[in-house]
């Protein structure tokens, strides 16, 4: 029985011992859960635990991009949620409304931070809500025109002279697109429905905006026009033909990768998956242009602190040092990805690269997509228009005033049950 | 006196052993069941976060379904489409099949495992393929092709998205054959030999016994069958994502997108709610039909 | 004679029917496999490559070493027993109960049992996770083994219930009439003839289990009590899905389900060639 105790006392000073250096736990959720990401995220929670002098321990968990909503939500709900976790940098309002995540202004006072000047402009004012900071931006990201060398080349074109307007945009697809000997697409210069080009980013490109009196209109006069374009657009290559293409190169083939698209529209980590699945595909990266101007559309990641949380300074307190310069600039140099601090983001041997270059300075022509606080996911509607007036040939207008009534009736309903 | 004694000791000894035997289930039920049942009903006359406390609105959630709402009303219609276009054909070819690998014979035991292949491989996989043989230029519109058949855009296409759904679940009939294979095994022999010796051919003793014996089982396959097409999602969720033009947009889509992207989970439990009332009687009335279909003599 | 040779062809028949719909039914398994070998360029070609120009075995060490592989197959393998021994016992004696025991009530039970399956079960993940997260089960293998233990859940209760609801009365009288107790005559006489039936209910079980991914998902905060189908998906990511690598795990871990299902749906139609004749 003797070892029992011993077993006991020893485990007790060891416990009492613990406490007494004790830091506080907090927990951590993201989404680097494989790779090279994963191994840096890991990294740096350990550096930060081991370094930082608050006594902090970080406890991370890395959940699937393509889960992490779920689970967090459902955790949320039971107030279970970690005290600091990454989100989505579109949404932040509709959280700050809810009152889940906590007000980070005075943490971001307390250190004297100057955060208006130290984050690019674009994702950081998706972090506001009523005039306080709800979320520290992480990562964003935003859309580029990837064009192949080599189809430019043998088109007859210079393949280190890209498009830079829309009208040479059109010009050179036509001198890249092949068909087949049944009229089918067999190379395609370029192709509005496939990638990431969406409607949205085209209604900016042509000086188009969502908003009237800062309120969503998807049926105002610049959008009807920029959708009417946008139709014969489509129509001129024809629908059906774009249709059997984009069939064609759906899950699991990428009709870029294949050869078989002269220039798409892609996120800024297209490169390295051209690397990685095409190393052989020559290509080259430019501004996507648009008719009237240079416009593009950003996406992020932001990080939020648990309004329930018990240790909210800690949680801030790492929030704060995952965006700070050294660590972010980490994240850009192993990952590519976009950061939001501008020191890093601007660091001189990054700004070397060409391709970092051009989405550095790409990011101040982007936007995110309006937020609506009642409709969150207006957007949607949006794209059922289009797809209305593209597949189905109804009317622009029509199409445009039948998805504004429908998101006025989510805002109705927003309202009705809100009250 | 003695004998209504002893009726009513023995009745509530039967009770009691009763009760035993379902007990866990019981617990089951009323805990981690009825309770969550219970609060989802109670969810669906709230407006509820998923964060704050829910608000009580009355039948808010109800009327906006029926008068705000018309693409709840789409949904419903392809779930009803969906429901219909498959659980029936599922059940009939897995019986068809059932039958015939139903034997002792020299390789069965292959194709047993063959034909059940679909359901033991992970979703994503089997999806991933669905969607290569649905392309334009995949096998199944090659095999059209070669007899002068002009496939359609499938998936790409509103009028074919759902048609290609269903054949894609007829692909999982290996569930089904397994529960009628082991069903098969609780038919007496001797039934057959009876009327083997009465002279009746092989059509008949399917008629007459395979198809009565089976019916509790066939039954079981057409309910849960109607229960898990009512409730389809993951096809919709990973392959079409509802589209095109909200041909594939099915029910518990709807609700799944509420509850977890919108974090509207009042309106949900109300759909499902809708869901669950229409369901009872629906199946209510197939089982009816079925049974009697099933007992004819 | 002549009845013979009908009878062959007929044979003949329904082997030639069965070999093409095998056909059929063997293309995932096969691309699947095609897939797992493929090198990164010939993952995304278009057209498809059925047969990799070179095979790439190392995709299956690459995928092993993705994520901790044998820690979350053991776990998978845990949850997997455990779950399937507690279903067989409590979800049977349930089952039993309703088919063929008489008890006030039963009818009434048995019908919400059923209604329960009708509510979509999205709107009751958060009303569950809640009752867990009360209990304190939440981050502990309970919530994703105690139902199990209570009956294993509607499907099976009912699923059982339709194969003992065909076995005679006669033999359960005869029984009671000889003295025996209700358990007794539950695990001498019902249990040894409804073994497809068990035989059957352990198939699901085990594939539901072991490739349960939501349930370990939202109720598991340690990465160290994950299991498989959470470790596949870390070959998806946002922009690009290493589809060679998540092949290459998918078929390592429908193996084992494979040779199990062959292994005991041979028991299911042996348990045929024992009974035969009998009742």
């Amino acid at each position: 029985m003797k070892w029992v105790l011993k077993l006991l006392v020893g485990s007790l000073v060891v416990l009492l011992v613990t406490l007494s250096f004790a830091s506080t736990r907090i927990t951590f959720w993201h989404m680097y859960d494989s790779g090279p990401g994963k191994e840096l995220m890991d990294e740096i929670i350990k550096e930060f635990n081991e370094t930082n002098e608050l006594g902090i321990e970080v406890k991370a968990l890395a959940i699937s991009f393509w889960d992490y909503w779920d689970k967090l939500g459902v955790a949320m709900a039971a107030g279970e949620e970690p005290d600091v976790f990454m989100h989505d940098l579109g949404n932040v309002p509709s959280r700050a409304y809810k009152g889940i995540i906590a007000d980070l202004t005075p943490y971001i006072e307390a250190r004297g931070m100057d955060a208006d000047k130290l984050f690019f402009e674009v994702p950081f004012s998706m972090c506001k809500w009523e005039g306080k900071v709800y979320a520290l931006p992480f990562e964003t990201d935003v859309r580029l025109l990837y064009y192949n060398k080599d189809l430019f080349k043998l088109a007859g074109l210079d393949p280190e002279r890209p498009p830079k307007t829309w009208k040479e945009l059109w010009e050179y697809a036509d001198k890249i697109t092949k068909k087949t000997a049944e009229g089918e697409y067999d190379i395609l210069g370029f192709n509005p429905l496939y990638g990431q080009s969406y409607f949205w980013i085209y209604v900016w490109g042509i000086g188009g905006t969502f908003l009237e009196n800062g309120k969503i209109k998807v049926n105002n006069p610049s959008i009807v026009k920029a959708l009417e374009e946008w139709v014969a657009m489509l129509k001129k290559l024809g629908i059906k033909k774009l249709q059997n293409f984009n069939a064609k190169y759906g899950w699991g083939s990428d009709a870029f990768l294949s050869g078989k698209l002269g220039m798409v529209i892609q996120v800024g980590q297209y490169g390295s998956t051209i690397r990685t699945f095409a190393p052989n595909v020559n290509y080259g990266v430019t501004y996507i242009p648009y008719p009237a101007r240079k416009a593009t559309w950003s996406n992020g990641f932001s990080l939020e602190v648990s309004s329930r949380s018990e240790h909210r300074k800690e949680a801030a307190e790492f929030a704060l040092y995952l965006v700070s310069k050294e660590v972010q600039l980490l994240f850009a140099q192993k990952l590519n990805s976009l950061v939001c601090n501008k020191e890093a983001a601007f660091d001189p041997t990054l700004m070397q690269n060409p391709e970092w270059k051009l989405q550095v300075n790409a990011l101040q022509y982007s936007r995110f997509r309006p937020f609506v606080l009642e409709a969150p996911t207006w957007y949607e509607e949006l794209q059922k228009a289009v797809d209305e007036a593209v597949l189905k040939g109804k009317d622009v207008k029509r199409a445009l005033d039948d998805a504004q009534k429908r998101i006025e009736a989510e805002i109705l309903r927003f309202k009705m049950t809100n009250k | 006196m003695a004998e209504r004694q002893h009726r009513k000791l023995l009745k509530h000894k039967q009770n009691t052993i009763g009760y035993l035997f379902a007990f866990s289930w019981i617990v089951n039920l009323l805990v981690f069941v009825l309770f969550p049942i219970a609060f989802s009903a109670y969810l669906s006359f709230t407006r509820y976060d998923g964060v704050n406390p829910p608000k009580w609105l009355g039948l808010t959630n109800y009327k906006i379904m029926f008068t705000l709402d018309p693409s709840f009303w789409k949904a419903f219609g392809n779930t009803l489409y969906y429901m219909f276009g498959s659980v029936f054909l599922k059940v009939f070819i897995s019986l068809i099949l059932a039958v015939i690998l139903n034997n002792a014979r020299k390789g069965m035991g292959v194709f047993r495992t063959i034909f059940f292949l679909p359901v033991v491989l992970p979703v994503v996989p089997v999806m991933f393929l669905w969607m290569m043989l649905f392309n334009p230029n995949g096998l199944i519109n090659r095999f059209l092709a070669f007899f002068g058949i002009p496939g359609p855009l499938w998936l790409n296409s509103p009028a074919w998205s759902k048609p290609a759904l269903i054949m894609m679940s007829l692909w999982g009939v290996g569930g089904i054959i397994v529960i009628f294979l082991a069903a098969l095994q609780d038919i007496p022999r001797n039934l057959y030999e009876a009327a083997q010796l009465d002279g009746a051919n092989s059509v008949h003793i399917f008629f007459r016994i395979t198809l009565p014996m089976l019916s509790p089982v066939i039954l079981f396959c057409v309910v849960t069958g109607f229960i898990s097409a009512s409730q389809v999602f993951a096809e919709a969720y990973i392959m079409t994502g509802g589209g095109p033009l909200e041909s594939t947009t099915f029910v518990n889509l709807k609700i799944y997108l509420l509850a977890f992207k919108q974090g509207d989970m009042g309106y949900a439990s109300a759909m499902a709610w809708f869901m669950f009332l229409i369901m009872v009687p629906l199946t209510i009335v197939v089982f009816r039909v079925f049974r009697k279909w099933l007992t004819i003599d | 004679m002549r009845n013979l040779s009908i009878r062959n062809i007929k044979i003949a028949i329904v082997y030639a029917v069965l070999v093409l719909l095998s056909i059929i039914f063997l293309i995932p398994l096969f691309w699947m496999i095609s897939t797992s070998l493929k090198s990164d360029e010939e993952v995304m070609t278009a057209p498809i490559k059925w047969v990799p120009s070179t095979l790439r075995w190392d995709n299956y060490v690459k995928a092993v070493e993705a994520f901790p592989f044998l820690l979350y197959l053991r776990n998978t393998v845990f949850l997997t027993i455990i779950n399937t021994i507690g279903t067989l016992l409590t979800g049977s004696l349930v089952a039993y109960s309703f088919a063929k025991l008489k008890w006030k009530g039963k009818r009434l039970l048995f019908a919400i049992t059923i209604a329960t399956m009708f509510i979509p079960g999205h709107v009751l993940v958060i009303p569950t996770y809640i009752v867990y997260s009360k209990l304190g089960w939440v981050n502990t293998y309970l919530p994703l083994i105690i139902p199990s233990w209570l009956g294993g859940g509607a499907f099976t209760i009912f699923l059982l219930r339709q194969f003992f609801i065909s076995l005679p009365d006669e033999i359960i009288e005869a029984a009671r009439l000889d003295g025996a107790s209700e358990l007794a005559i539950f695990t001498k006489i019902v249990l040894p003839i409804s073994v497809p039936a068990l035989v059957t209910v352990s198939i699901f079980t085990v594939l539901f289990v072991w490739n349960d991914f939501f349930g370990p998902l939202i109720y598991l905060h340690k990465s160290e009590l994950w299991t498989l189908s959470i470790g596949l998906r870390s070959f998806q990511q946002r922009y690009t899905t290493h589809w060679n690598l998540l092949m290459a795990a998918s078929t390592l871990m429908s193996l084992p389900m494979i040779v199990i299902y062959f292994f005991l749906q041979d028991k299911i139609v042996k348990g045929f060639a024992l009974k035969g004749g009998s009742h």
